[in-house]
Parts: C-alpha cells; structure tokens; sequence
C-alpha cells in the first residue's frame, strides 16, 4: 500500500469505518447460543431484511430481470408443452398497466387508449388491484425512491381518484380490498422504537364511504402478505413465534397456518408459501380441510391459482426473464408450461393473467393450457404491473362516478362543511340525469353573511360529471327525507 | 484457572479485540444491518473447534477471512435484492454518514470487489488472504484492487 492514492483510499475507508456505530455484542456460547443481545438482534435483522424486502423485492427482481438483457430459457427437458406462441388468442380484457414512473395506461386490444394518468405523482406504481366488481382500482404508490407510499382507491374506467391517499408500508403486499368494495386491509408504519431494528406495524381497516381507518392489529414487527380471501382478511408474519398466517374474523386473529396464505377458493382449498422468503415465493404447499401437503419438491415457486383439484404456480428460473407454469393435480406435477416471467397472477374467468412486470400481456388459459401473448403498443418502455378488468365493469356505469367520488366531494367542502358526524349517500335516477344524494350531519356552515350553523344537509350531485347541484341544509341531526329515498346505486 | 475457563477467557480477549473493527469491515462489506449477524457466524465456527487456539496461529486473520467469505456468500445470495438494499442503505447513509458518497460507491461495487477492497485497505490484509477468502488465485488479487479502486475513483469524481 505504496501509492498516495493507495493511502488516501485506506485513509477514506477508515473515516468511513469510523462512523459505524458498532452495537452492544455479547460472545457466542460454546453450545452456539450467544449470551446476550446478539442473537435476538441478529435474528430479527435477518428477518427485518427479508421482511422489508419482502414487497418491495418482488418488484426489485421484476427490475432486475428488466434491466437483463439475457434470457435464459428453461432446460428443454423441463419443457412439457408448447411455449407461448401467440397461437392462443388473448381474452379482450381492458388492461391497466402502471410503470416506475408513476403512470397508469389504459389498454384495450393490445393498444393503449387516451393519455397515461400520472397516478403516483413520480413515484413507482407498487401494485394495482382491481376490486371485486372491477369498478375500482386500489393504487400502491411508493417506495422508489424510498420513503412512506401511498393507497389511493381509483375509478377503473377514468382513473379519476375516488378515496385516499392514506399512507402505507411502502411495499406492494401491504393491501387488500375487502370481497364487498367497501373497505381496504391496510399496513401502515406503527411504531418506530430507536432501539429496535425495525418499526412496528399497524393492521388498518380503511373505510373507504366515510374515509376513516380502524386500528385492527397494533404495533408488530414484520407483518407482510396482506389478502383477502374466501377464508377472510389475513396477513402473515415470518418470525417466531407468530410464524405463518393469520385470519381475522372481525373480532379476533386466528391462526391459520405456518405458512404464508396467497390463494384460496370457494372450497376452502388454499395454496401457502414458507415464510422465510417474504413474498418472493418458496415452497409451496397446498391445504386442504386442514392438511396441508407440500407440492415443491426443489427450487422457488409462486403460487398463480387454484383450478378444481389442480394447482397452477410459477416455477422460477433464478437471474432470468423467464421460468414455467407448472400445474399440480394432488402432489403430482401433471404439466410445465415454459414462458416469460410470470411471478404473480389475477384470476379472471378462466384465465390468469400476469400482472408482473413485461412489455408484453400474458395470460394463461385454464382451459387450453397455454399461455396466450399481446404485444402492447403505445406504451413507452415497460409495465411494472398490470392489472385486468372484467368485461363487466366496462360501459356498465359509463358514466357514474362512485359512491366515494360523491362523498368525497361533499367531505371536500371544508370551510361549508365543517364536521362530519355522519354521512350517506344514496344513487337516484328517477330523471334523466342520475344523482347522488349525499346526507351529511355535523356542523354545516352557511355561505351567508352571517354565519350560520346547520346540524344537516343534504348535496345533489351529479352523477355524471360530479358536480354539487344543489343542497338543502337543516336544523335536524339527521336529514328524515333521506332515509325514505330508495337508493338506487346496486352496492356501486 | 480450569482449561474450560482458560479458553472462555481467551476467547472473550480475542471477541473484545477484534469485533470492532471485524464489525465495521463486514459493515462496510454488507451493510449494517447483517454485519452483527455475519461477526456472529464467524465467532461461532470457530468457537466450535476446541483446539481452535492450537490450530490456528492468527485467530484475528482467521476470523476477518471467515467474516469475509460469509459476507460474500450474503452479497451473492441476495444479489436479486440488492438495489433494494441499496436504496435503503443510502437512504440511512445520506443522514448519518458524512462520507456518504464514499460509502455509496463501495456498495455500488460488485461483492468480491468490495470485499477485497475492505480487507485491504481497511484491515490491511495481504494478496495471501484476500486470494483465500475470496477463494482466486493471488495473481487476482492486483487486478481485482485496480478495478475496484477505478470503480471508486469514477463514482467519486
């Protein structure tokens, strides 16, 4: 160590080396267990990584392979059919693709349609999800670069923001919409104690007509892998000794398994993942009626769906751009499907459709076992999710803006609307132009020259463009015509 | 003084000595948050050997050379989630650390020639036991440190 740069790179290094706090340690027993701090503090480190990593690494290996430009195709012998060939026609599901840069796209056919809608405002787009009925969208918007993300509930048809933002973990498995649109399952930071090596956090249920959140699990460490399934709300923790899954049944938490729950259907039958990984996927087993069996013998699966009796996963080829479906009927491997990367799927009808990251839409047919393939055009650079909507939710409600748009714009009113006791809002179409009746109780101002206090009050708002038409304001709690009003809105 | 509490107190002289700078060298390697973990392993193994004293002339040079094939084999396990690990280690870094940008460009490095990097101009450590804990040939070693030290030079110019 000779040179002059040699000696002021060595003295760089021990500047930096210098302002490493090293922690209390205690020396390792002979029977390898320590006697102090280090072991707990090791572990929980180990996990913290694995557990912050956890979302926000699915979306890291999608950059990373995105980033690639190799790919390595599977060992032929793995191959058992036909790799996706464009052969098989791509179901004419509307797409919504969100990208690093914060845009959504709207696709339909293979092109984009309109102007991308800058969502996440510069940040990443973790995760989309379309609600039960496909009418809503749930926006994940964070963690590049680093920092509190956001949920924000959006109207699937003009991306137009219907709830939100409400902070979250700044990962893409830390929401889920509950099966009836009207809530969402989130995490949020709790906690953040110095001494711990990680925050803690809060298990929320935010009520998405009346904007508020409900603390349902409060303040713990490494909570990941929020769903909502046929089995219940669930989140998972992949440290002892709460390892594994746990459902909520709207009053207490109760263990489901060791392992981490992704899919379940209507029969009860689930597929989970080991903790250890976080949500980068593992070995994967199945359960069902309260046996649960292993279906990976080697390597990392994802589990995509459940299918009758069989079991639909991705099998990963490490560092590549590509991998196969693999389905199980019981624990016996009964097909291999080579593809692209397909880390996560959403069920619609019979297909799956691939929602990690790609330039291109996949979806795999349940019905013809094979992957069907639509190049996107319009769409500059990659998709970092995609989401599809049903069929359904398109030219249905062309034109209705939701329930929570509606009240939305009346909680917005606050200087007129200066607290909110109760509020509803009902759909009436009786005349030409539908509207949303919207009853608020609390203290309701008066835009008047002098001030006056209202104990109720009821907006008309247009259910096409949103716009406040009318309002009739009261001295009642609560607004009595209103409840007499038919609500007309079908859950919307 | 009994064998048994002979060698625990030999081992706590050679833990008290050495763990501050293997801690900070093995933060440097993978960061702060596995460095404990990493020293942890390494004091561990070689714990388990009863004649370890007897068998090893350096303990010190041991340990920085099992404290470095473990870091490596962490950087190369989780090389899928290093950008993350990245973000948030400058993320910490840019509050807590004034040479931030220094600190940012060595974990910006590849493993191995970050590690070789660290115990060299950090610990000091020869061509001889940075080729073996890197498991390369000692003729490596030189153009291993030039690169790396390139590297350096570019991110920090």
């Amino acid at each position: 160590m000779n040179s002059y740069e040699d000696r002021e790179l060595a003295r760089e290094l021990q500047a930096l080396a210098a302002q490493i706090q090293v922690p209390s340690g205690s020396l390792p027993t002979h029977r390898g267990r320590t006697l102090g701090r280090a072991p707990a503090l090791a572990g929980a480190v180990a996990v913290l990584v694995a557990a912050i990593a956890v979302g926000a690494a699915i979306n890291n290996l999608r950059t990373e392979r995105d980033d690639s430009s190799t790919v390595t195709r599977p060992p032929a012998s793995a191959a058992s059919a036909p790799s996706p060939s464009g052969a098989m026609a791509f179901p004419d599901y509307p797409l919504l693709a969100g990208t690093m840069g914060g845009l959504v796209y709207r696709i339909q056919g293979g092109q984009v349609t309109g102007s991308p809608v800058d969502v996440c405002e510069g940040q990443t787009v973790l995760a989309l999800q379309p609600s039960s009925s496909g009418r809503f969208v749930l926006a994940i918007c964070g963690g590049h670069p680093p920092g509190e993300a956001r949920a924000i509930v959006l109207d699937a048809m003009t991306l137009s923001r219907q709830a939100g933002p409400v902070a979250v973990v700044p990962r893409s498995d830390v929401a889920a919409w509950a099966p009836d649109e009207h809530a969402v399952a989130l995490l949020q930071t709790g906690r953040c104690d110095p001494d711990a090596p990680v925050c803690s956090v809060h298990v929320l249920l935010w009520d998405l007509a009346s904007g508020t959140t409900r603390l349902i699990r409060p303040d713990e460490p490494l909570t990941y892998n929020v769903r909502w399934t046929v089995l219940g709300l669930s989140i998972s923790f992949p440290q002892a000794p709460q390892t594994g899954t746990f459902i909520w049944d709207g009053q207490t938490w109760n263990r489901y398994s060791t392992h981490a729950l992704w899919i379940a259907d209507a029969g009860g039958r689930a597929l989970l993942v080991e903790t250890s990984t976080g949500n980068l996927g593992g070995r994967v087993w199945e359960a069902t009626g309260g046996q649960e069996v292993a279906l990976t013998s080697s390597g990392t699966e994802y589990p995509l769906g459940l299918d009758g009796d069989r079991a639909i996963v991705w099998r990963d080829t490490p560092f590549s751009n590509s991998g196969a479906v693999v389905v199980y009927r019981g624990q016996r491997e009964e097909r291999q499907v080579p593809a692209e990367l397909c880390l996560s799927a959403q069920r619609i009808d019979r297909w799956l459709v691939c929602t990690s990251s790609g330039s291109a839409a996949l979806a795999y047919s349940l019905d013809g076992n094979a992957f069907a393939r639509q190049a996107i055009t319009g769409l500059a650079g990659r998709f970092y999710v995609l989401a599809a909507l049903p069929r359904s939710s398109q030219g249905a409600t062309p034109a209705i803006v939701s329930r929570q748009a509606a009240i939305q714009s009346v909680r917005g009113l606050t200087v007129e609307v200066r607290r909110v006791d109760r509020i509803e809002a009902k759909l009436v179409s009786a005349s030409s132009s539908p509207a949303w009746l919207v009853a608020v109780s609390g203290d309701i101002g008066c835009n008047c020259i002098i001030d006056l206090s209202f104990r109720s009050a009821v907006y008309t708002i247009d259910a096409q463009t949103g716009t406040i038409r009318d309002v009739t304001k009261t001295s009642e709690t609560w607004p009595a015509s209103f409840d007499s009003v038919a609500d007309e809105s079908g859950g919307r | 003084m009994s064998d048994a509490s002979d060698l625990a107190a030999r081992w706590a002289a050679v833990y008290e000595q050495s763990r501050p700078v293997l801690y900070r060298a093995v933060a440097l390697m993978v960061g702060p948050a596995e460095a404990e973990e990493v020293v942890h392993e390494a004091f561990e193994r070689a714990m388990r050997n009863g004649a370890f004293f007897d068998e090893v002339r350096e303990p010190v040079a041991w340990l920085r050379t099992a404290c470095a094939r473990r870091a490596l084999t962490r950087l190369r396990r989780r090389r899928l989630w290093e950008r993350l690990r990245l973000r948030l280690a400058a993320d910490e870094r840019s509050e807590l650390w004034e040479h931030a940008d220094l600190a940012i460009a060595l974990a910006a490095l590849p493993p191995r020639d970050r590690i070789a990097l660290v115990l060299r101009y950090y610990q000091d450590a020869s061509y001889d036991e940075i080729s073996a804990a890197l498991g390369i040939a000692s003729a490596s070693v030189g153009p291993m440190l030039t690169r790396a030290r390139a590297k350096i030079r570019e991110a920090l110019t």
